[in-house]
């Protein structure tokens, strides 16, 4: 066991280190820099750069260093906990995020567990009452659900938001919670907010989660030990949340390692149309500009967290899964 | 119907298309056609003025209840001690009257730490001002400019006991400063500034006393007032400040702390490791950036409270403001601009339609015109439409320095071909589908009531639809022969293809308009193709000279001797013709030498500036206009229209906002209407 986490661990670190050198090049490859697109946005507000002045900036930023020096640089001021200072932003990388990563977090999570606390119960009743009316009318809706990009669904709700209520839904908080300090009435606010994205988010995930349950299950009940757990008399509600359940939450564990990721970087449309204070707007913005240190930190945490995550759920599996606990033992 | 299908075409303004259009259609699904009655929205420019006649001023004055508190608790000076002695105070008649002080906000909404423009525009410190026409320069941080004979030596006075945000004197020091020590300085990266230096020759900017500057120009310059009332490097400390130390004046006192002429380099090296920037020029370009830094000390109306790099930034009043209202209130009203970080632009066109912006032009998009009149009542703001002077808010630039492909080359300096493709272009279909029909369309002269106007007919000159002439002047260049898709062939047999370079994420929707265009120039046989770019991208490729030709706007080129960027090549960046501009920045060190027409026009405009009788300067002006619009270097295709920062909402309580604003650069709008003057009337 021990051994095996400290292989996991092993392989993790070696991934995040090409992966932190990888997200450097990749940025880098785009023409220009950020110098670039900042010279480009001073001159459209009317402020002209000269050639020389271009070229100061870039020695400040140490922008005309080959990539590996850059690169460099980088990463062993990363490995001392300094992520840099953000070139577009000027402040710090880690104060950056740190602020909006707790939001992201929040999004994320209430959004994964508005899609599981619906997908997972729905998915057993659509499974257990195959082709019932009940399972037909979810079926249809998952598809929906499947079908329409979020992005969409948020802007069906802020439009529905104003011509029924005039008001523009967007963001996490009131305006007059915006400036305050944490407290009680700010987190009732906050979530008084939340529960916009979170169902936006959740849906297409809620929607794939319940098929994928519907159609694991199906395949559980059908099975041997299942017919000889009823027919010993077990009740049926028993059995079903007893072992097929169990087996067929096995799909859903392994792939929350993809989850964090995905709800970070996927919800940058979303986010966008929603105002949302979070992470994914600010690496969208950071790309643009090519703001190398902060996209780097944020694709660098991006791989971090698919890397925790894929951990994590293998250590899940091994728990809800025995078969795999024992194997990897023996 | 037919308007939300348009809508739905012309929306892919911004970097999102897909999600532009679904917006707009959307919005647009529950609404019938909406006439656009211009007239109703376009009002008379007007603004506040500036009483300079001592006699006339208040002798009261009052600040706001909120600093009453700071003064009886004895952190801050009384009113008396922080304006500046009394015949020096700013006097403003504001547009309509004296308002009331109020802690209620001014919202609005900006797209992130690049987004600086939106405060930059509002909140400003000119050392000299506008009228609300921009026929006069006014005082403002300077009460008075008078230059020599010569056109030379400029001495501006400035307002005695005037102070920083914080309290300390402001004074000719702060000029000398950012001239000796930030300009000249090596490391900072400016070197030299255009206006102050010309050609390599350095002038100079010296102390005579604590409040009075002398600039000697190495050339006569009679339109020195205007550069510092304008949009210039030299003119304005909050809005330059983040441009590698420009301005014109800083604070010396505080940025000296940063500065390696006034500390040990130790100690220097230690705050800069402290701030985790690489060297101090970064670190010292921070701290000059108010929007960026809440303590630089400032003579906007507002400071920031919180920097342009948080989610929510606040510009809180200036206490030491130096500027009263003719009954002595100490401007602002408001206490407060609150500006929300809003990526998306839709999201903040919908915040505006949704009355949740109290003031703003900027982001706000012409496409969705039905929407922002549909919604005015029910969203408690009012519509206005700011068109611009300017001839072209969309023209086709030729890179007349392009030189990848010798044959397209040659037909570029062909000035028939360059007529025959103006001629091509429909430009009432561009103007009807993206400007919903409040454009102009033409060539890129000025509005006919500027002063540099060469005459109505110029607008017409190479820019009507006349497919039957444009066909003509291309069979008579010897492009006759077509291939199986009538196109034209190249001299050497293969297909003439013209690249569009068409940047996205502008406030006008250049790749669509593009395609437009496209369409328009196949039924002449010409083809093309139009590139979609990011900004980024375009300046790389520009710079490489690789573009063929580009989609552009002429804005503030109407103020003809302002800034020549949008009017000729004159940097190396120049998207008209970078190897030409490089030699005209170079003067001729380096680049390419242009033609015979545009050396006139370049030399024109140089020296124009020198001429100390302004009927001269207007005489050239117009000759220079002429010339364009016959050499259509720029094919003009829609201009004078409010696409960019035009389409303008205020709330209905909002007091002082003008029917119409100037709209260019040099005026900062909404800068030349004062904001500090708006006011809530309950």
């Amino acid at each position: 066991m021990t051994d095996f986490i400290a292989r996991k661990l092993f392989t993790a670190l070696v991934t995040i280190w090409i992966v932190s050198m990888l997200s450097f090049v990749i940025i880098q490859l785009p023409p220009g820099d950020y110098v670039t697109s900042y010279v480009q946005q001073l001159m459209n507000s009317g402020t002209a750069v000269s050639a020389q002045e271009a070229e100061a900036l870039r020695a400040q930023y140490g922008l005309d260093d080959p990539v590996w020096v850059q690169y460099f640089k980088w990463i062993t001021r990363v490995l001392r906990g300094d992520f840099g200072v953000s070139m577009e932003w000027q402040r710090p990388v880690a104060d950056l995020l740190g602020e909006r990563m707790l939001l992201t977090i929040i999004v994320s999570l209430s959004a994964i567990l508005f899609a599981w606390a619906v997908a997972i119960p729905v998915g057993i009743y659509s499974a257990v009452r195959q082709y019932s009316l009940g399972d037909n009318v979810f079926t249809f809706v998952g598809f929906l659900g499947l079908a329409i990009p979020d992005f969409l669904l948020a802007l069906v709700f802020l439009y529905f938001g104003y011509e029924l209520f005039g008001v523009h839904l967007g963001g996490l908080f009131s305006p007059e919670f915006q400036r305050a300090p944490w407290s009680l009435a700010k987190a009732w606010d906050l979530l008084a907010h939340l529960w916009l994205p979170a169902v936006i988010l959740g849906t297409s995930g809620m929607a794939a989660q319940m098929r994928v349950m519907r159609a694991n299950l199906l395949d559980e009940l059908r099975k041997p030990y299942v017919v000889t757990a009823e027919a010993k008399g077990l009740k049926r509600s028993h059995v079903i949340l007893k072992y097929p359940l169990r087996a067929s939450l096995n799909p859903l564990v392994s792939t929350i390692g993809y989850l964090l990721p995905t709800v970070v970087s996927g919800s940058i449309i979303v986010s966008l149309v929603l105002a949302l204070p979070t992470v994914g707007p600010l690496l969208l913005g950071a790309l643009l500009s090519q703001d190398m240190y902060l996209a780097g930190a944020i694709i660098l945490l991006l791989g971090v967290l698919t890397v925790i995550g894929t951990f994590l759920s293998d250590l899940l599996l091994m728990w809800v899964e025995p078969r795999l606990r024992f194997r990897r033992i023996a | 119907m037919r308007m939300t299908k348009r809508m739905a075409r012309s929306a892919g303004l911004l970097r999102r298309p897909l999600l532009a259009a679904t917006l707009a259609v959307l919005i647009g699904a529950g609404t019938s056609t909406v006439a656009v009655a211009q007239d109703a929205y376009i009002g008379t420019i007007e603004g506040p003025s500036t009483v300079t006649d001592v006699s006339a001023f208040p002798k009261q004055f009052q600040q706001a209840p909120s600093l009453d508190a700071l003064v009886a608790k004895g952190e801050l000076p009384p009113l008396a001690d922080r304006l500046p002695v009394l015949e020096d105070i700013l006097v403003v008649k504001p547009l309509q009257a004296s308002g009331v002080y109020s802690s209620k906000p001014i919202r609005r909404a900006f797209t992130g730490p690049g987004d600086g423009a939106q405060a930059r525009r509002y909140n400003r410190d000119p050392i000299l001002f506008f009228n609300p026409d921009q026929s006069e320069v006014t005082p403002n941080i300077a009460k008075s400019i008078e230059g020599s004979e010569d056109g030379k030596v400029w001495t501006l006075h400035l307002r005695k006991g005037m102070k920083w945000s914080d309290g300390h004197p402001f004074t000719a020091d702060d000029f000398v400063f950012w001239y000796e020590h930030m300009v000249k300085h090596p490391e900072m990266g400016k070197s030299q500034v255009a206006i102050i230096s010309i050609a390599g020759q350095l002038g100079t900017v010296e102390k005579v006393d604590e409040v009075t500057v002398r600039y000697t120009l190495p050339q006569a310059n009679f339109l020195f007032p205007e550069a510092l009332a304008g949009w210039t490097v030299i003119s304005s400390h909050w809005g330059w400040g983040q441009a590698m130390g420009g301005g014109g004046f800083a604070p010396a006192h505080y940025l000296k702390q940063f500065h390696p002429d006034f500390v040990e380099k130790a100690d220097l090296d230690k705050l800069v490791a402290e701030s985790g920037f690489d060297n101090w020029p970064l670190l010292f370009s921070e701290r000059n950036n108010g929007t960026l830094n809440p303590d630089l000390p400032v003579v906007t109306p507002w400071k920031s409270s919180t920097a342009a790099n948080q989610d929510v930034w606040v510009l809180e009043r200036n206490p030491y403001y130096y500027a009263v209202d003719t009954d002595g209130n100490q401007l602002p009203y408001v206490d407060e601009v609150v500006n929300t970080l809003i990526s998306d632009i839709e999201a903040i066109n919908l915040k505006a339609i949704a009355g949740e912006i109290d003031f703003q032009a900027r982001h706000l998009s012409v496409n969705k015109l039905p929407l922002f009149i549909e919604n005015q009542e029910r969203g408690s703001y009012k519509l206005y439409l700011d068109p611009a002077a300017s001839g072209a808010n969309v023209m086709a630039s030729f890179n007349m320095s392009y030189d990848a492909d010798p044959v397209v080359a040659e037909l570029i300096a062909n000035k028939s071909f360059r007529h025959a493709l103006g001629l091509g272009i429909d430009r009432d279909q561009i103007n009807e589908t993206f400007f919903l029909g409040i454009g102009t369309p033409g060539s890129i002269v000025p509005a006919e009531d500027n002063a540099y106007s060469p005459g109505a007919e110029y607008r017409q000159l190479w820019a009507v639809t006349d497919p039957e002439q444009a066909n003509a002047l291309l069979d008579e260049i010897g492009l006759t022969s077509k291939d199986d898709d009538g196109f034209r062939l190249r001299p050497d047999g293969k297909r003439l293809t013209i690249e569009i370079a068409a940047v996205t994420g502008s406030f006008v929707d250049y790749p669509a308009i593009g395609e437009m265009i496209r369409q328009h120039w196949a039924k002449i046989g010409i083809d093309a193709v139009v590139q979609q770019m990011d900004r980024t991208l375009y300046g790389t490729r520009n710079a490489a000279n690789e573009n063929m030709m580009s989609l552009w706007d002429n804005g503030n080129s109407e103020r003809i001797y302002s800034s020549p960027f949008n009017l000729f090549p004159a940097a190396a960046d120049s998207f008209m013709a970078p190897r030409w501009g490089e030699w005209f920045a170079t003067n001729g060190a380096s680049g390419v030498e242009p033609s015979a027409e545009m050396k006139d026009v370049m030399v024109a405009w140089r020296d124009a500036p020198s001429l100390p009788n302004p009927e001269d300067r207007i005489a050239v002006g117009k000759k220079i206009w002429a010339t364009m619009a016959e050499e259509a270097w720029s094919i003009g295709v829609i201009g004078l229209a409010p696409a960019v920062m035009g389409v303008r909402v205020a709330k209905t309580d909002l007091g002082n906002v003008p029917s119409r604003q100037l709209n260019n650069t040099d005026a900062m709008t909404p800068g030349i209407s004062r904001p500090e003057t708006f006011f809530w009337k309950n």
